[in-house]
């Protein structure tokens, strides 16, 4: 069926690190949702694979002792979803993990392969980006820990070093702690699509007012966006109806949109002002503030 | 048996994955086969360029030159050449030029993209306003592949003295099948009995146009054609013509390599060079009295043909005959035009050219009440034909027929009246969300237009096997529509037997007769007909020759068959198309009785739209229906709910983006089909009527579900956000917000 030369399935990350060192060549696949695809159109022809599915503990969600959340590269998005640390502690990450296709896409695709995948329309991104995530990325010589917004380089390019995997997404502590999220997807179809627009917020209110609020954009600009002057702007304000529109008037700053057969750019920037004002107003209630007018 | 709903003869197969799709059949050194395509939408091809690096000689190659027969595929109008030779002109972006094939498939695709075309590029049509320019001229004298009139009475006189006229336009957009299994087709090419044998197995709608096809392109008699109908994942219409083209190709490429070649399409080369729904622009002018009486109608209706002619002019015919919809008008003048532009040529898709014409004038009526001031149910129910009123082309309506009780049925299904008046209240509030009911009435016309079904002739029969069951011989070919079940529940409930004993013969033209194509939701009213007749005929034979005694019970009935099958070899029995007394149609005037008779419908739909996002939401929706006789309830249902949907997908979401003369959006994460997800409760809702047409009185219904939703859509959008420019579809947020910003800006 496919075009590829030879699939290695080594069962150690050590192992993998290796053989990855020696053939950098090698493209690497998780759930193949992303690769078998661009295999299919013929961009990959005559590939070796490297496959990371038989390593364990690749796809585990673990709380660490500093309050630091460990969401492993392999995780698929079902597992994600349903489990209970993400339902407890970062909702909005559940959200985003349910957004994602349809159930046989989300029981094979994981959230590592969405982020090294690159695509800007990626579900996790935003809202990773929202939540200020690092990204733990390994080779055989020893590993580093970027922020999100490091990692992406352009449309569908991201910074992973020759012979370099990426092992585990860290939401730290400062990250999710009593924030309230919400994660809006915007496509024509509400299954078995891919974001028009992606906007995840999350917001940590007290006495009604914005302590904390970070906004991140998916399919905004060429790479996921924050929105850091609406941010900045919320960042002690009282939560009003106004405050909200003011934070997604602000938040069309970082956009580049462009207009292509699939919306204009008036349209995308319509878009981004009423997506993010739901988006920060359902954030805030969750968050238990209240912005009645 | 008819009227039960019987379980789906090809079921158990289908969920099991043991049926045999084109692509599963097994062909012990099968070559892959692949085509080599233009890419620009018009220009003279100068030469074909072979890169470095591939094993040229280990493949097989066809281009036009070698083509045995005649390069033309046979269709209404033979001008669509197989392949474009050196020299000759490109007349779209997905033109066939080279055909190659080799054991291994992803060698062969290397070499595909390999070839370098020389092309000497010439300016384009793209557009139907640059084809009735003449802008270039690129076909014939004017760019029209088919020009039709229709005319009843005279509107000129009445647009100055009638009290109101009313004028509209209406865009509608290409749409794509998408049915699940791409185009596929498998053949061999090999001597029998000193004589070449072409065989073709494919997913194909129409055995015996490709059959014609073949014939022609190899210059074959009848007999050293051979086309099977292999399991079909759906078709729509999709799988009628093109068939013929890819048919071809795959029997060329096993011709010249003396192997069996597979001639297998991916998702995407399916959507960028196979047939899709013509993209449509409709004019109409109305002329209406004081009280709202319908008095002159003038429909200026276009069709973009595409580069060839291959079926628009036929669905010109059925588009234009459909233009003036279902309402009483003394004079009628219809203008329609298949325009030719540089595409790939569209072609069959469920409807078939009615669609749009009825999108327009359902859109129009909506218009027309409101600047009349009058309620759009009033104004219909003003207008309605009745029996003994005639329509465009001079057919008198001989049912009696209640359009009035169909169409209340389905507002009060809905809840027309109540949801209406609600909406007026709320939808002034603030928010974003607003909504609306709107309905559309309308019929589609049962089996082919005017003197189709008499030039076919169809045949089609029934045999009695050795083990005494009943097989139907028919070249009708199983898509999902249920055919397989409904026949044998037509020819069961004329033997008087368990639709078990009754199963269908392999759709093979070495073995069943040409019962016509698989298309104009003829199969259970046209086929159905002439197989009952052959059933009773079957029956007849084996009493008269001493088989069978009647009364009998289906286990001497099937005593009976063995005994006969094991005395004389065999026994079949056939009939075949007779012109039911009384109709006439002369196909120069367009006068007469376009079909036999009409299915009867009125769709409602209820919509919200958020104005933060202009997304729409169908949120309810009611399908009522005149079919005359349901043959299999479960199936009918199936029918109407999946063409709704198909319909709701081409009224909101469906979009065929081209650039330079190519779609872009050829893959299914980009082009936009609803999922289940994306739908409303369909509710269905079947007014029965015995009609004498079709067998137990049953009608067509597989096309009728697609004309109705985007109009019924459109006109709810319309009841929730006020008069816009609501004339096209599909009505995506996009061009929904460019509407809105339209009143906005004044
Ligand atoms: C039908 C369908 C629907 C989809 N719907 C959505 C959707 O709604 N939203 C969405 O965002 N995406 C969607 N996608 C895209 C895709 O499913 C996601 O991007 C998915 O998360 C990719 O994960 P994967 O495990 O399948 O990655 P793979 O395809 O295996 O890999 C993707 C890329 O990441 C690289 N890679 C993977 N893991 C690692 C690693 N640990 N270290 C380094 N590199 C790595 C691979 O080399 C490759 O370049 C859809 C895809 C399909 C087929």
């Amino acid at each position: 069926m496919f075009d590829i030369c030879e699939l290695c399935e080594p069962e150690t990350l050590a192992e993998a690190k290796a053989i990855f060192r020696a053939n950098p060549e090698l493209k690497v696949i998780a759930g193949g949702t992303d690769v078998l695809i661009r295999m299919q159109h013929g961009n990959l022809a005559g590939a070796g694979l490297l496959s990371l599915r038989n390593i364990p503990h690749l796809d585990e969600v673990q709380l660490l002792a500093d309050g630091t959340i460990s969401v492993g590269a392999m995780a698929p998005f079902t597992r994600i979803f349903e489990h209970e640390l993400i339902r407890k502690l970062v909702p909005v990450l559940g959200e985003a993990s349910v957004s994602m296709g349809g159930p046989q896409v989300r029981n094979v695709a994981t959230i590592g392969g969405n982020l090294c995948n690159g695509a800007v329309s990626a579900d996790s991104a935003s809202t990773l980006f929202a939540l200020d995530a690092l990204l733990k990325l390994e080779t055989a010589e020893g590993e580093r820990i970027i922020p999100m917004r490091d990692f992406y380089a352009g449309p569908g390019k991201v910074n992973l070093l020759p012979g370099e995997l990426l092992v585990a997404i860290l939401i730290p502590r400062e990250g999710y702690e009593g924030m309230g999220g919400h994660y809006i997807k915007f496509a024509p179809r509400k299954a078995m699509d891919i974001a028009t627009l992606g906007v995840a917020v999350v917001c940590k209110i007290r006495e009604n007012r914005f302590v904390e609020l970070r906004i991140g954009l998916g399919v905004a600009a060429p790479v996921p966006v924050r929105c850091f002057e609406a941010e900045d702007y919320a960042k002690g304000r009282e939560v009003t109806w106004e405050c909200v529109q003011e934070i997604a008037r602000l938040a069309l700053k970082p956009a580049k949109a462009r207009s292509s057969w699939r919306a204009s750019k008036d349209y995308r920037e319509h878009l981004i002002e009423v997506l993010a004002q739901r988006a920060v107003a359902e954030a805030v209630k969750r968050g238990g503030g209240c912005c009645a007018d | 048996m008819i009227g039960a709903s019987s379980i789906r003869k090809e079921g158990r197969a289908k969920v099991l994955g043991t049926a045999i799709y084109t692509d599963d059949k097994f062909m012990p050194g099968a070559l892959h086969g692949l085509t080599v395509r233009s890419e620009v939408p018009r220009g003279i091809l100068r030469a074909i360029h072979f890169g470095e690096g591939i094993p040229w000689e280990e493949f097989t190659l066809v281009t036009a030159a070698d083509i045995p027969g005649t390069n033309l595929v046979a269709s209404v109008v033979d001008d669509q050449p197989f392949l474009i030779g050196i020299g000759e002109e490109i007349t779209h972006s997905q033109q066939a030029v080279l055909l190659l094939a080799h054991a291994d498939r992803h060698l062969a695709e290397k070499a595909r993209r390999a070839v370098r075309l020389e092309i000497e590029e010439l300016p384009a049509v793209l557009d139907i306003q640059s084809s009735l320019d003449l802008q270039p001229l690129i076909y014939g004298t004017n760019n029209l592949l088919k020009e039709i009139r229709i005319a009843k009475g005279d509107p000129d006189p009445i647009w100055a003295q009638a009290a109101h006229v009313i004028e509209g336009e209406y865009r509608t957009g290409a749409q794509e099948q998408m049915y699940i299994e791409p185009n596929a087709m498998l053949s061999v090419v090999e001597p029998k009995d000193g004589l070449l044998q072409v065989t073709v197995w494919g997913s194909l709608q129409c055995p015996y146009y490709v059959h014609g096809a073949l014939k022609q392109l190899f210059g074959l008699p009848e007999k050293q054609v051979r086309v099977v109908a292999m399991e079909m994942g759906g078709a729509f219409g999709g799988k009628e013509d093109y068939p013929s083209v890819n048919g071809g190709h795959a029997a060329l490429l096993a011709w010249k390599s003396g192997k069996p070649v597979r001639l297998i399409y991916d998702r995407e080369e399916d959507l960028a060079c196979t047939t899709k729904r013509h993209p449509s622009r409709t004019r109409l002018r109305t002329a209406f009295d004081a009280d709202g009486n319908l008095l002159a109608l003038e429909a200026d209706f276009i069709l973009d043909g595409g580069a060839y002619a291959t079926l628009s002019p036929v669905v010109l015919s059925r588009g234009a005959v459909h233009a003036a919809g279902v309402y009483r008008c003394p004079h009628v003048r219809i203008h329609a035009r298949a325009v030719a532009t540089n595409t790939p040529p569209p072609g069959a898709f469920r409807g078939f050219g009615a669609p749009q014409s009825l999108f327009a004038m359902e859109r129009h009526m909506d218009r027309c009440a409101r600047q009349l001031s009058l309620d759009a149910v009033e104004l219909r129910k003003k207008n309605f034909l009745r029996m003994g009123d005639t329509m465009a082309t001079g057919q008198v309506i001989r049912e009696d027929l209640d359009l009035a009780g169909l169409m209340d049925r389905a507002l009060a299904a809905i809840g027309y009246r109540d949801k209406r008046a609600a909406f007026a209240l709320t939808n002034p509030e603030d928010g974003p969300i607003k909504r609306g009911v709107g309905f559309s009435v309308f019929m589609h016309g049962c089996g082919f237009t005017g003197n189709g079904e008499s030039h076919v002739a169809s045949v089609a029969g029934v045999e009695g096997l050795a083990d005494g069951t009943v097989a139907v011989l028919a070249a009708s070919t199983e898509m999902g529509q249920g055919k397989n079940t409904v026949f044998a529940q037509i020819v069961a409930e004329a033997l008087q037997l368990p639709v078990e004993l009754v199963d269908t013969a392999p759709v093979d033209t070495d073995r069943v007769p040409n019962s016509g194509p698989t298309v104009a939701s003829r199969s259970t009213m046209m086929v159905g007909r002439i197989l009952e007749d052959a059933a009773i005929g079957f029956k007849q034979a084996l009493v008269q020759q001493g088989f069978l005694a009647e009364p009998y019970t289906p286990a001497s009935f099937q005593a009976a068959v063995a005994k006969a099958v094991a005395a004389l070899g065999s026994l079949r029995c056939y009939g075949q198309y007779h012109r039911p007394p009384g109709l006439q149609w002369n196909d120069v005037t367009y006068q007469g009785d376009a079909y036999p008779t009409y299915s009867w419908a009125c769709y409602a739909a209820e919509v919200a739209v958020d104005l933060d996002t202009f997304e729409v939401k169908v949120a309810d929706f009611v399908a009522v229906q005149e079919v005359g006789r349901v043959v299999n309830p479960t199936l009918a249902a199936g029918q109407i709910e999946g063409g709704v949907a198909q319909g709701i997908g081409w009224g909101l979401w469906e979009e065929v983006a081209m650039q330079r003369g190519r779609m872009i959006n050829n893959q299914m994460t980009n082009y936009i089909i609803p999922t289940s997800v994306d739908l409303p409760r369909i509710q269905v809702i079947f007014l029965e009527n015995a009609h004498a047409g079709g067998p137990g009185g049953a009608k067509g219904i597989g096309e009728l579900p697609m004309d109705g939703p985007a109009p019924a859509v459109v006109n709810a959008l319309e009841n929730a956000l006020g008069a816009l420019r609501l004339d096209e579809v599909p009505m995506t947020p996009d061009r929904l917000l460019e509407r809105c910003e339209e009143v906005s800006h004044g």
